[in-house]
């Protein structure tokens, strides 16, 4: 006899078939990666700039040198002027400047601790590479994309992390004991989720002195976004647990004799865990809007250090976006980022609940 | 004896994804004027589907190879989108086993009642007033003690024996020749069973209504019908047969 | 009802007590206040330091600068600003009353836009135009909404249709006061539209979600069994109960809304209580920092009781509770 499917097997192949989601993890796990290997991927540093190259635009990449040979892969040098109406200009020089891959540039610490000096593609000095361009002070916008990936990318696991763990706690407890401890803690959810976000996230950040150092910035912004989120969480978790308590298959296991334990790992825990993930994957956007928001305005991660909102700082001046339109990249990595966590937290969710999309199919 | 005011020949619906399952095969019955036709099956048997096809749904999931269903001679099946909508509700209703899922919870059981009867202009042109007194006066019909209260009440205020038969009220208000009683009594008592049988046999003579009175419980359908129609598996089949006997022998206790 | 309605109002005074301590309390963990500022500037003597210090009971322990301050509001005086110099109150009317036009406005046009986008997308399931809908909707939720206002700008500047932030043109204050409006609903369309699109985007898609659960509901069988028109059915009853469930997300959306609005206003400049509560939390300005909040948090429960209400109205079985 052929052994029966689990719910959670049959979950899985359901998600698995969701292309779209696949194609989500794909872009996500891509994204991590880049952010982890920001060091070789990217070819200059975080703080790395050039007063000669404001606002450059995204320098061509060459196969043919100004005379007609095939050289390879190459770009050509650019000198700033200034044209009739005083607008910075960039102009090609003749000189040639080949693309090296994994070619010496800035050394760096791998991974934090190991010394490495390669970087996946790199040109020499006084050449510059900018894929996507350079900002205000030269610096190229690929590389602080990718090294504010870390921060953009991390703020958001960490800060959903920390909001499931109060979620876990303050749901579980309400959904499980019920009654009154349950009215007064939904109370309190609701009267969290009620209080503006924005004006709690600005207050909140004014509490914080302004003397920190980077990482304590980091930290407090992880904090502040935990605090606000978690009450979204909570009452999922909670309406999970009550909705498990009610479930046939508890009742028909506690009339089997099983403790409370066994029914909770057997049982409760493996359609909480997969519930909540998709919760959490859907709540995660929230939280990297909210640091971009923050840095955006100027009261999240500082310069020197990277993050996509506050590189799109740079963006609130639309005579800005006018001559150098591709400062906005950063944005497109948010929005990325962004698409592809709903598109597999929903795909999560709908591999659990397929009773839930397939609505409107009549009897 | 009278030509069948309403009967089903030879409807056979299969799957749409899976031609070779039937849900319901070659299944015949036939109403005259004045009767009750029980059906009785089992879970599965294919009764509440052939309540829905006697009023012309078939369900998207279902798709039908043959047969008709024959309002005085006339093929309901084949008819237009419109004309369909207009027989249905005038011609032939359809009562629910669960009385609370035929009525929108948003609205009170009189206006639902009240928006039927203007639907198929049974108010006879009076306006809204008349269409009211109208769904009081079936409510009374139904056996209902205080139509007025009744009347203003959600449908998640009454109880469910009031909304049994409030539905019957709302089925029965445009004066149809044909009931479709799909599972009438399931949800009740004993008592309240036999109350509602005791409404079904007055309705019958009041209205001249003609009932298809669908059940699982063959003993309470043969208390009440003239003729029995045996479903099983979608399938009608003879009395002498194994399932029907089952059937018996359920309905005997 | 009325019980119900009540209960709804204890919540939300509580709620506004509870908010205006925890403002205090971190305005009050803030290490340094506005005088630390002050001080630091030469030109203004020790006298005036200290004047200011007894005027706003800044050498009163915590707890009794609070119970002053509630009292103050239960009057009516908000404190003053000491950054803009003059009472709260003067600043807080007019920036309220522009968040307010911002928010309602986007309100409007989300659900104007959301619910029949959503009754159309769930009547055309599956199909082309649906499925076209559901694509871009995803995509525009995905987009940081200052994202699509910065767009948009460049947009007016480039095409120069539309202007470039901010509420009112130069001199308009000299126009008739249609002209004033029209000038000032062209100011509005970039912020509305940038902040609305997000909201109209994840509604449709819960209306439509609604709507597919409700028409596959068996009372609504029951109803076309009875044999009514079938526009009857669609938007007489199953359109009634899809919208139900949204009653609920009215408070929820407003409060979306009025925070995504603050965000708004600091990237488009229009000149509300989001970009005032900027400015104040950068100068610690304690005051106006807690007006705000407390504003804001004024807003949102008037907004969550009125949709609460809305709902009492709209299902009947939420009295019973």
């Amino acid at each position: 006899m052929e052994k029966p499917r689990s719910e959670t097997g049959l979950a899985w192949q359901r998600f698995t078939s969701d292309r779209a989601a696949l194609a989500a993890l794909w872009v996500l796990g891509a994204l991590y990666a880049a952010a982890l290997l920001a060091d070789v991927a990217a070819p200059y540093s975080l703080k790395d700039e050039s007063r000669e190259h404001p606002y450059c635009p995204p320098t061509a990449i060459h196969l043919l040198a100004p005379d007609g040979r095939l050289i390879g892969p190459h770009v050509r040098g650019m000198a700033m002027a200034y044209d009739t109406f005083r607008r910075r200009v960039y102009r090609a020089t003749p000189e040639v400047y080949p693309l090296r891959f994994f070619g010496k540039g800035e050394p760096y610490r791998l991974l934090g601790f190991l010394p490495f000096d390669r970087h996946l593609f790199i040109v020499d000095a006084p050449g510059r590479v900018y894929l996507l361009g350079a900002d205000s002070r030269g610096r190229d916008i690929f590389s602080r994309i990718l090294h504010g990936a870390r921060v953009s990318l991390t703020i958001g696991l960490f800060g959903v992390i920390i909001s499931f763990g109060i979620g876990l706690l303050v749901g579980g407890i309400a959904g499980y004991w019920g009654g009154r401890v349950d009215d007064v803690l939904m109370r309190v959810c609701e009267m969290v989720m009620m209080v503006p976000g924005f004006y709690l996230l600005l207050a909140l950040r004014a509490a914080v002195p302004d003397s920190l150092d980077p990482l304590q910035v980091y930290a407090a912004i992880i904090i502040i976004l935990s605090f606000i989120g978690w009450a979204g969480l909570a009452r999922v978790i909670r309406g999970m647990c009550l909705s498990l308590k009610e479930r046939d298959y508890v009742l028909a296991a506690r009339t089997m004799g099983l403790t409370d334990m066994e029914i909770i790992v057997r049982h409760v825990l493996p359609h909480t865990i997969s519930y909540s993930l998709a919760a959490v994957t859907l709540a995660v956007p929230g939280y990297i809007l909210g640091e971009s928001a923050l840095s955006l305005i100027g009261l999240g991660i500082q310069d020197p250090y990277a993050s996509w909102g506050n590189m799109l700082a740079e963006a609130m001046s639309i005579v800005r976006i006018q001559f150098a339109p591709w400062i906005l990249w950063p944005a497109f990595f948010i929005g990325i980022t962004v698409l592809s966590f709903n598109v597999a937290g929903d795909a999560l969710r709908d591999a659990w609940d397929p009773l839930l999309k397939g609505r409107g199919e009549s009897t | 004896m009278s030509a069948p005011i309403l009967a089903a020949r030879g409807i056979t619906l299969t799957l749409r994804e899976k031609p070779g399952t039937f849900i319901l095969e070659d299944v015949s019955l036939s109403l005259a004027r004045g009767k009750i036709v029980g059906v009785v099956g089992g879970s599965g048997s294919g009764k509440t589907t052939l309540a829905c096809t006697l009023l012309g749904f078939i369900p998207d999931a279902m798709c039908r190879q043959r047969g008709q269903v024959l309002w005085q001679g006339q093929d309901i099946l084949a008819m237009d989108a419109l004309a369909l909508r207009r027989w249905r509700g005038a011609c032939v209703s359809l009562s629910f086993q669960e009385a609370s899922s035929a009525f929108d919870p948003v609205f009170t059981v009189g206006d639902q009642i009240v928006e039927t009867i203007m639907a198929h202009g049974a108010h006879e042109g009076g306006g809204r007033a008349r269409a009211r007194e109208r769904a009081l006066s079936f409510l009374s019909l139904a056996g209902i003690d205080d139509p007025r209260r009744v009347e203003r009440c959600y449908p998640h205020e009454l109880s469910g024996g009031l909304r049994q038969r409030a539905m019957l009220a709302m089925a029965l208000c445009t004066t149809p020749s044909v009931l479709v009683a799909d599972e009438p009594t399931s949800s009740l008592d004993v008592t309240l069973q036999a109350r509602l049988m005791e409404l079904f046999r007055k309705l019958r003579r009041e209205l001249d209504l003609s009932i298809v009175l669908i059940a699982h419980d063959l003993g309470m359908v043969r208390r009440l019908a003239d003729e029995l129609v045996i479903l099983s598996r979608g399938r009608v089949v003879a009395p002498d047969h194994p399932d029907a006997r089952a059937l018996m022998s359920a309905g005997e206790m | 009802m009325a019980p119900y309605i009540f209960r709804r109002i204890l919540t939300a005074l509580l709620l506004l007590v509870v908010m205006s301590f925890v403002t205090f309390m971190l305005m009050r963990l803030t290490p340094g206040n506005f005088l630390d500022t002050l001080r630091l500037d030469p030109q203004i003597s020790k006298d005036t330091l200290a004047y200011y210090g007894k005027l706003y009971q800044l050498d009163k322990p915590a707890w009794q600068q609070y119970l002053y301050w509630l009292a103050g509001l239960a009057r009516g005086e908000l404190g003053y600003s000491f950054y803009y110099n003059v009472p709260v109150v003067k600043i807080l009317a007019s920036r309220l009353g522009n968040t307010f036009i911002l928010s309602l406005a986007a309100f409007l046009l989300t659900w104007a836009v959301a619910i029949p986008l959503g009754i159309w997308a769930a009547l055309h399931r599956g199909g082309l135009r649906d499925r076209m809908i559901q694509f871009t909707a995803y995509a525009v939720l995905s987009l940081p909404g200052f994202f699509v206002a910065m767009v948009l700008l460049w947009g007016a500047s480039v095409t120069g249709w539309l202007p470039l932030g901010g509420m009112e043109s130069p001199g308009s204050a000299d126009l008739p006061w249609f002209a004033r409006a029209g000038d000032m609903l062209r100011h509005l369309v970039i912020p509305v539209t940038a902040l609305s699109l997000g909201s109209i985007a994840l509604l449709q898609k819960i209306m439509r979600g609604n709507m597919l659960e409700v028409l596959g509901r068996q009372y609504i069988f029951a109803a076309r069994a009875r044999g009514l028109p079938e526009n009857r059915v669609i938007y007489g009853h199953a359109l009634r109960n899809a919208i139900n469930p949204m009653i609920t997300l009215l408070g929820y959306e407003f409060s979306a809304l009025l925070s995504g609005a603050a965000l708004m206003e600091i990237v488009t400049s229009w000149p509300g209580l989001g970009s005032l509560m900027l400015t104040a939390v950068r100068s610690k300005d304690i005051y106006l920092v807690m007006a705000s909040m407390m504003m804001g948090g004024v807003l949102f429960v008037a907004g969550n009781l009125l949709a609460d209400i809305a709902l009492a109205k709209a299902d009947p079985r939420i009295r019973i509770r």
